[in-house]
């Protein structure tokens, strides 16, 4: 079974400051630590998972510039059998139509049985890139998916709704999974494993080689237009409580107190 | 008067069935040494030219200094048999040389190489019986005694018995004026009777009885524990060469060997004495990690390939390559407390071999515990352990007026925070308390702040060597962007790896003059620039970080620190120095847990708050740690606090909440 | 005219509270731009879910066929390709951001030629600009996007923004979208539920939840927590990361994946607030929230907030309770 699995690189944000860039259209990104997208690499691994389970290849591929290319390199370690860049460079990157272009027609151009990516991204949210390539393909899809399993030409995945309830679909292939996390432990990938992949060729594609105008991917042909960031409102904010641990504690346990 | 000597094959025929024996003994015993030696050298090369440090070497090969310490009893015992064994050894020699080559052995010389020949005849029996005594009487705790150990000591003891045998028959068949082997004499009056006749045929029984064994004994020596002889040696001398330079990467890369030649010599080296499993903290936690298993595990398989015939190279149905060369998850519970290797008589360095197993298991992605591989990918992507942001390196010093190089900081002296002190809350005062410390003292120095890259101590010693050297770069570049010469690390463990490890990646980095905070604090101290005058009215112990003691042999600053402050009145605990017990949090150990009832570093608190002392002082972010989280975990809130020595130093200097 | 739709999301036989949150998301759009809000049931027998709605909403149109009792994006589409095209230039058609919306709606978007924007938590149209505000970067920063709604424009809304509407004095009408599916291949096929494995702990009943995240950092602190909401007689729930790493059970998830929970007093510690997890602390009485970053997202919803190694606080607590017993 051939699979791709499309990635990104994301800013972590997790535990950190995300400060404004002035001129309000991005963030400051250089306190930030980068690296493939959470949920991209469960997809990863459980692609990596499948393969060895049922044979065939492992592709990865990313919109991005040349130095996004260790998050495929990295992919490479992990036991991926090529990676592919697409140059981000006419791409308008904030725009998932424009990028499920980009990948729609590169999987066109090769045949998989089976693609999959994050349910979404960490930075921008969308959880739209798998939907619209599935859709842009004309594969079926399906997101937020906890397990896989393969039978016959067919897969079934169990894929993760509210409340504690999972659901069961089966699917054609070929099909677009967009992956969950939790649903596996990706494997670490040692500097030395990177190192054993380093010489191995990416292909850099351009999109007009995808068949994609700049029109259709660029700002100009964007259906979802970023116009602005601003920082959260402030709200309704909590009542502080400082002091020293100790003064805390004692307040907290008077508050449960009060209660419970 | 005749002169005293002895002939040779004196009453025996048949000489030529000997030469013909040992002939074939010899071949045997070098085909042995040859498959030994071809094994070690099937190894890779470490880079160990860094000279040869004779004294150490002398002190522990000649009078086997690390089997005596904290076991007279077991040295003595080794001492008699080994040097009964060498001078009997000699003995054949000479007197081969003496019968082949040209006669010396007549008359004074002679009385003297007879003489000592009976006295290391009678010290090799003395030995023999005290490691009976050792077993069987006293019955040392933790020895390990298998089958094959009663074959070569009762071996020894057959042939030196049959030595004196056939000695005193000889003088009784053939009674000299020189009969100075009175023992013998004696010995054999009591147990062999008869005519003349008959004694010359009990001598010439026991002579060959006496010669095939010994015979044996010398095929048998490869073969058996006995190769300790030369494998003991052999590994103490690489063990006491420096290193040059680690092998880079794209070396290791090729490399196509499991394990260094080094460390192929300590697989054979091991005498399964025990003396580490005694010590190590993880076999004294009861966790599952015995570090001579771990020798004979991995010897075993190491050795499997070797093609040594008779020596154990069982390799179990699931040992497949370097990876799984250790079973289970053992490997994991290593500390790297490297106490294993402080008391090893004959220098092994077991974490050095569980460092090469771990790596393997990195490398080709064997079971490695989520949370190691967690921490590696936090090193990787936040160039710290904690998932702590590029941003908030600084965080500690909110408030604090810290000279940042990257901020155009003028100074060739670099504080190396350490993430831990960086990042964990409860430690942010270590960091704190130093920097107002050293600029109180008007102590020039500046940091890397956001910039400072992981020191990645643990990366290494949990085998991700690509990582270690990728991060080890970055922050060599760093001192060389800044022309930083001089390095005070406030953590042993970045302390340990730029003191020791920077050095053998990169030249430059040789040149750095690495230093711990607190030899740094107590000199300022002797120099009168700090002034500890608060009273801290305090019972305090000291826990060594294995780090600071053990790895660098700094023992005495951070006492020096305590002990200028006034009020704290300093007791030590049983394990102390050398000895120290590690809290349990070196070689990754922060990141692997064990389900041992009793954690290891409750299993130190509990040693700490035996003393009496109410407060147990470190000088280790790690030992901080694990301590206090013992303290908690093993109910001694009310009996002890943990402190870290510049806290301590803080309050006894700095106006309370200055920092 | 134009309308603004609400697709009714259902599942077992309930319609979800999310449904109402978008009728008041509608409505309120209706008002601001003269949309008319009208209510879309897509169900089997949609006629109990229709009764329903009809409280809330003037207007319900049904679509009734035996393929839409389990949610199917295929079969949903084959319903709402024709159903978009009727419903004519400027309208809008709102889904929760749940996983049903997440499934359907961008799908929906890449077979019709209409724009989708996903998990908004604000709409403002201008013009034909469709303008909406998005949580991104972990709830760090808010982002503004927009597309052309000239045609219509598809909407996942994220949950727990809006509050359900009151009931509408009138009953609002029902009736049947007089639609039929287009003829589809079908490639996916609706297998079944599965409930996650329960464990030994209902967090849904616990009057008290201590709850960590994140901030836990290690397998090895889970115990600790857990000895901590022994001795405060709470039950320990988690965000989570928590779960996907298996250091607790998805039993003690707390967040729209996981489980919603109504406790008296939430004690959030090492919980940076993601709105999924948010999304499941449905009207607790006391909510404190620890955090070490003091620009944390979990301190617009919390009533009180503690700034503060959640380690050093749950020392102190544990100290505090030790000492009054």
């Amino acid at each position: 079974m051939d699979i791709l699995v499309c990635i990104k690189k994301v800013p972590d944000t997790a535990d950190a400051e995300v400060i404004l860039r002035s001129d309000g259209k991005g963030i400051e990104e250089e306190d930030l630590a980068f690296g493939i997208n959470e949920w991209d690499n469960y997809a990863v691994e459980e692609a990596i998972r499948l393969k060895e389970k049922e044979g065939g290849k492992v592709a990865v591929v990313t919109i991005g510039t040349g130095d996004d290319e260790d998050i495929l390199r990295r992919c490479l370690a992990m036991g991926a059998d090529d990676a592919y860049r697409i140059d981000s460079s006419p791409f308008y990157m904030d725009d998932p139509y424009s990028v499920a272009k980009g990948l729609s027609a590169f999987a066109k151009k090769h045949s998989f049985d089976l693609i999959m990516t994050g349910v979404m991204a960490g930075d921008m949210s969308y959880a739209m890139t798998g939907p619209l390539t599935a859709g842009m393909l004309g594969i079926p899809h399906t997101t937020l998916v906890t397990s896989i399993d393969v039978k016959d030409g067919n897969i079934s995945v169990t894929r993760e709704l509210e409340g504690g309830l999972e659901e069961s679909v089966r699917l054609e292939l070929p099909a677009l999974l967009t992956i969950q996390t939790g649903i596996n432990e990706p494997r670490y990938v040692s500097i030395m494993g990177i190192r054993k992949v380093r010489s191995k060729e990416i292909p850099v594609l351009r999109a007009e080689e995808l068949g994609l105008s700049a029109e259709e991917i660029g700002e100009q042909g964007a259906v979802l237009e970023l116009e602005s960031l601003e920082r959260p409102p402030e709200g309704k904010e909590a009542e502080m409580i400082s002091g020293s641990p100790d003064e805390i504690a004692e307040k907290i346990l008077e508050i449960v107190k009060g209660v419970v | 008067m005749e002169q005293p000597y002895r002939e040779v094959f004196w009453n025996i025929s048949y000489s030529w069935l000997f030469y013909i024996l040992a002939a074939v003994a010899s071949l045997v015993f070098f085909y042995g040494i040859y498959k030994r030696a071809a094994f070690w050298m099937s190894g890779w090369s470490e880079r160990r030219n860094g000279g040869v440090d004779l004294k150490r070497l002398t002190k522990k090969v000649l009078f086997t200094s690390g089997i005596f310490s904290d076991d007279i009893m077991g040295g003595t015992t080794h001492f008699l048999i080994m040097w009964g064994f060498i001078v009997l050894f000699l003995g054949t020699v000479l007197s081969t040389i003496d019968h082949w080559i040209f006669h010396f052995l007549e008359g004074k010389v002679y009385i003297v190489y007879s003489v000592s020949l009976d006295i290391a005849g009678a010290a090799l029996i003395t030995g023999i019986i005290l490691a009976y005594v050792r077993r069987y009487i006293v019955k040392r705790k933790n020895m390990v005694t298998i089958v094959k150990d009663h074959v070569v000591l009762l071996l020894l003891l057959f042939i030196a018995i049959t030595g004196f045998f056939m000695e005193g028959l000889r003088l009784h068949a053939n009674p000299v004026p020189w009969s100075e082997s009175r023992v013998a004499y004696r010995v054999v009056d009591a147990i062999f009777h008869g005519s003349r006749a008959h004694l010359l045929f009990e001598h010439r029984l026991w002579w060959w009885i006496h010669s095939i064994s010994s015979l044996f004994l010398v095929a048998y020596l490869p073969f058996s524990k006995f190769i300790h002889i030369f494998a003991a040696p052999t590994n103490l001398t690489l063990d006491s060469m420096n290193y040059t330079s680690f092998l880079t990467l794209d070396e290791r890369e090729k490399v196509t060997t499991d394990f260094s030649k080094h460390q192929l010599v300590m697989f054979d080296a091991c005498t399964r004495c025990n003396r580490c499993q005694v010590v190590c903290p993880s076999s004294n936690a009861r966790e599952p990690l015995s570090p001579r298993m771990m020798i004979e595990e991995v010897g075993n398989y190491a050795r499997g390939a070797s093609g040594i015939p008779f020596v154990s190279s069982k390799r179990d149905a699931d040992q497949h390559d370097k990876a799984t060369a250790s079973l289970g998850d053992t490997i994991w519970y290593c500390t790297t407390c490297n106490n294993c290797y402080e008391v090893c008589p004959v220098g092994i360095n077991t974490s050095d071999i569980i460092r090469e197993v771990r790596a393997a298991r990195i490398e080709s992605g064997g079971e490695v515990p989520v949370n190691v591989q967690e921490m590696l990918e936090s090193v990787y992507k936040f160039k710290n352990p904690w998932q702590g942001s590029k941003g908030k390196r600084m965080d500690w010093a909110e408030g604090l007026d810290v000279p940042v190089f990257s901020k155009g900081a003028d100074s060739k002296r670099c504080l190396f925070v350490g993430c831990t002190p960086a990042y964990d809350t409860r430690l942010q005062s270590v960091a704190r308390n130093v920097v107002s410390l050293l600029e109180g003292a008007d102590y020039d120095f500046a940091v890397l702040g956001k910039e400072e890259a992981c020191c990645s101590e643990f990366v290494r010693e949990v085998g991700e060597d690509g990582l270690f050297t990728e991060l080890a770069y970055q922050n060599i570049d760093l001192f060389e962007r800044y022309g930083i010469t001089e390095i005070v690390a406030v953590c042993p463990h970045g302390f340990h790896t730029l003191r020791n490890e920077y050095g053998l990646m990169e030249d430059s980095a040789k040149r750095l003059d690495v230093v711990h905070i607190t030899e740094v604090l107590e000199r300022l101290i002797a120099d009168g620039r700090i002034k500890p005058t608060r009273e801290v009215p305090l019972v305090a112990t000291y826990h060594d970080p294995c780090f600071l003691g053990r790895r660098n042999g700094i023992y005495d600053a951070p006492r020096n620190i305590l002990r200028a402050i006034p009020g704290v009145k300093l007791v030590e605990m049983p394990r102390s120095r050398e000895k120290s017990f590690c809290c349990g949090g070196g070689g990754g150990r922060m990141w692997v847990e064990s389900n041992a009832d009793e954690k290891i570093a409750e299993i130190r608190v509990a040693e700490a708050v035996e003393t009496g002392a109410e407060v147990v002082v470190t000088a280790c972010p790690f030992c901080f740690s694990n301590l206090d989280d013992a303290v908690k975990t093993g109910g001694y809130e009310d009996k002890i606090k943990v402190m870290d020595v510049s806290e301590l130093l803080a309050e006894s200097v700095l106006e309370p909440g200055s920092s | 005219m134009a309308s603004v739709y609400v697709i009714a999301e259902h599942r077992k036989g309930e319609l979800g509270d999310v449904t109402l949150e978008n009728i008041a998301l509608a409505k309120e759009l209706g008002e601001k731009y003269g949309l008319a809000p009208k209510a879309i049931v897509l169900a089997s027998s949609a006629r109990a879910f229709a009764e329903e709605l009809a409280d809330y909403i003037p207007e319900v149109l049904t679509i009734e066929d035996p393929s839409l009792e389990n949610f199917l994006y295929e079969d949903y589409a084959a319903f709402l390709r024709p159903a978009v095209d009727m419903f004519g230039p400027g309208s809008i058609v709102l889904c929760p951001h749940t996983a049903f919306g997440m499934e359907l709606m961008p799908r929906l978007s890449a077979e019709t030629s209409l724009p989708c924007i996903t998990d908004v938590t604000e709409l403002e149209l201008d013009g034909t600009r469709l303008r909406a505000k998005r949580s991104i970067y972990n709830g760090k920063i808010v982002s503004s996007v927009s597309v052309d709604a000239s045609k219509g424009a598809l909407v996942t809304v994220r949950t727990g923004v809006y509050q359900a509407p009151d009931k509408l004095s009138a009953r609002g009408t029902i009736e049947g979208l007089g639609v039929s599916a287009e003829p589809v291949r079908k490639k996916t096929e609706f297998i079944g539920y599965r409930e996650a494995p329960a464990g030994e702990v209902d967090i849904t009943q616990a009057s008290f939840l201590l709850s960590i995240g994140r901030g836990i950092k290690d397998e090895e602190n889970i115990p600790r927590a857990a000895r901590l909401a022994e001795k405060m007689h709470a039950v320990l729930s988690c965000s989570r990361p928590v779960v996907d790493k298996k250091w607790l059970g998805k039993e003690r998830q707390v967040g729209t994946s996981g489980r919603t929970v109504k406790p008296k007093v939430y004690l959030a510690m090492g919980i940076s607030g993601a709105f999924q997890h948010i999304a499941g602390v449905k009207g607790a009485g006391v909510f404190i929230a620890v955090n070490r970053d003091p620009k944390a997202p979990i301190f617009r919803v919390a009533d009180y907030g503690v700034v503060e190694d959640m380690f050093k606080l749950m020392d102190a607590l544990e100290e505090k309770i030790g000492g009054e017993r």
